[in-house]
């Protein structure tokens, strides 16, 4: 905070037994001089300002009658006087309260009673409406960031609670097969208890896909997730997912078409990130899509690659878009889940995207289809 | 005459916990009757007219909440068939969630109660409390 010893834009003082005509000469020299104080023993006992000097030496014989008196004859013997140490918006009460024939845009600065120099009411104006200007704006910047720490805290909570309901219903599931299949065991009915034990398998297998996933999510947001970087060729990778994918899509009239470049697509990067997230998209391109084609398509781009996973789909809304990208999305609108999933596998390949340097981006036509594109770029020799 | 066996609407999304439910309560002797996902349960719960509603709170589309909403007033519009017996069947909230998230549901919604998953022993314990009688 400033106070009113910093604002001191002048020392001019003047012994108090000058004379009127030494002064006004100084004034005529010194245009920029705008007031003096008058000093005794370092003390100020009195304000002369330029406009109160010239009015009394322009009247009517006004020269004649001051010149060669002293100064303090023609002074402010009580002008308003502020301690150094006092803050600006006192002395800015202090300078406003003055009886009005007394106002003017100078006032003195002391130090426990010794003479410090002057400052000016307008300068004090100046720098009190830009301290007011800045602290609105401070205080619009606060306020900003607790609403959006706020707004972070609620999300927190929602994805815990989203979290914690992913990871409890597959152990509840778990927990109710297990007694189910025992009870069917001591009942001898082994067809039964095969039947529980593959639901069981599958509900753990699911849980296990879920943990993974948190776990990722979370060691990216502790910026410990690690690259591991090599030379492969892209295009088996691409040629491997197809068939996985066409695995995933057995069940439907969905044809999962691979487009590879003629030549092998050798570049640097982590292969294993690459296959996680060319996973997620493949997966969900045949999960959404009932009928129709799913097609990946390697490309070269430059030094590295770019591969776009499209289908022909039941699309996404032009507002659902970027949505799909945060953890959780669906936690946005109350306890309402669109679709099945948890809703992670977006948000952890966008981060792992970043993490090899590249993008991964969405168009899509809603009813139609969507192509979901990633860029790899080729990283440098030993640069991690 | 000896009154039929309780009838039990369970409504889920997921198909391994119908599954699971089915299997508990038919072993206790109930009849169990599972409605996948919560479109079309308010049709569902008029047609079977059950003795009891296990409804799961998360589905996509529509929380269990609002579906239990749902459910309560198309009781109240249906005629009723039988008027020896016009009580309301009761809705318990049947869900993975948090209990205290659960309690405070069937306090908002003026639900008949809660049961959480995974405890097999509470379930058959609570759907015999909430029936009022053995199956
Ligand atoms: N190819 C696609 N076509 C249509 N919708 C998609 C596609 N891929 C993703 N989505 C939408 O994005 C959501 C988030 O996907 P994702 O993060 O992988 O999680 P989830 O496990 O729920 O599938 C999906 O639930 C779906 O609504």
């Amino acid at each position: 905070m400033l106070l009113a010893g910093d604002l001191v834009t002048s020392q001019q003082s003047v012994p108090s037994a000058m004379l009127v005509r030494q002064l006004a000469d100084r004034f005529f020299e010194e245009p920029e001089l705008d007031a003096v104080a008058l000093l005794e023993d370092g003390r100020a006992c009195g304000l002369v300002t330029r406009p109160k000097l010239l009015l009394k030496l322009l009247r009517n014989f006004g020269y004649e009658l001051f010149a060669r008196r002293p100064v303090l004859r023609v002074a402010n013997p009580e002008p308003l006087r502020v301690e150094a140490a006092a803050p600006l918006a006192e002395v800015m009460e202090r300078a406003l309260c003055r009886p009005r024939a007394v106002v003017y845009d100078e006032v003195l600065v002391e130090d426990s009673g010794r003479f410090r120099g002057l400052i000016s009411v307008r300068d004090l104006a100046l720098q009190q409406s830009q301290a007011l200007a800045a602290s609105l704006a401070q205080r619009e910047v606060a306020s900003a960031r607790a609403a959006e720490l706020e707004r972070e805290g609620a999300m927190r909570a929602r994805f815990l609670a989203h979290v914690t309901h992913e990871l409890r219903s597959p152990v509840n599931a778990i927990i109710g097969l297990a007694e189910l299949a025992q009870r069917a065991g001591e009942r001898g009915q082994v067809e039964v208890v095969n039947e529980r034990l593959s639901l069981l398998h599958s509900s753990a297998a699911g849980l296990r896909g879920i943990v993974g996933n948190v776990l990722d999510l979370s060691k990216m947001d502790a910026g410990k997730m690690e690259l591991v970087p090599e030379r492969f060729d892209l295009s088996k990778l691409v040629a491997e997912l197809g068939e996985t994918a066409r695995v995933l899509a057995r069940k439907k009239p969905v044809e999962v078409e691979v487009e590879l470049p003629p030549e092998p697509l050798t570049l640097r990067s982590d292969p294993q990130k690459i296959r996680q997230i060319a996973l997620n998209l493949a997966g969900n391109a045949v999960k959404f899509t009932d009928r129709g084609r799913v097609v990946l398509a390697l490309a070269r781009d430059g030094e590295g690659a770019a591969l776009r996973v499209s289908d022909t789909g039941i699309g996404i809304r032009p507002e659902d878009l970027e949505r799909l990208f945060v953890p959780f999305r669906q936690c946005e609108d109350a306890q309402v889940r669109r679709h099945e999933g948890t809703g992670l596998g977006l948000a952890i390949a966008r981060n792992m995207a970043e993490l090899i340097g590249g993008r991964l981006t969405v168009e899509s036509s809603y009813g139609r289809g969507s192509t979901f594109t990633l860029t790899i770029p080729s990283l440098p020799e030993r640069s991690t | 005459m000896v009154p039929a066996r309780p009838t039990v609407l369970v409504i889920d999304d997921d198909s391994t916990h119908l599954y699971l439910t089915r299997s508990l309560l038919e072993d206790e002797g109930y009849r169990v009757h599972c409605h996948q996902g919560a479109f079309g349960a308010t049709q569902c719960l008029m047609e079977v007219s059950p003795d009891l509603v296990l409804l799961d709170v998360n589905m996509p589309g529509l929380s269990g909440e609002n579906l239990a909403q749902l459910l309560k007033r198309a009781q109240d519009r249906a005629p009723t068939r039988a008027p020896a017996a016009p009580r309301r069947v009761p809705i318990v909230l049947y869900s993975s969630n948090d209990e205290d998230a659960l309690r405070q549901s069937v306090l908002d919604h003026g639900l008949t109660g809660y049961v959480c998953k995974g405890d097999p022993p509470k379930l058959r314990e609570r759907v015999r409390a909430f029936l009022g009688r053995a199956p």
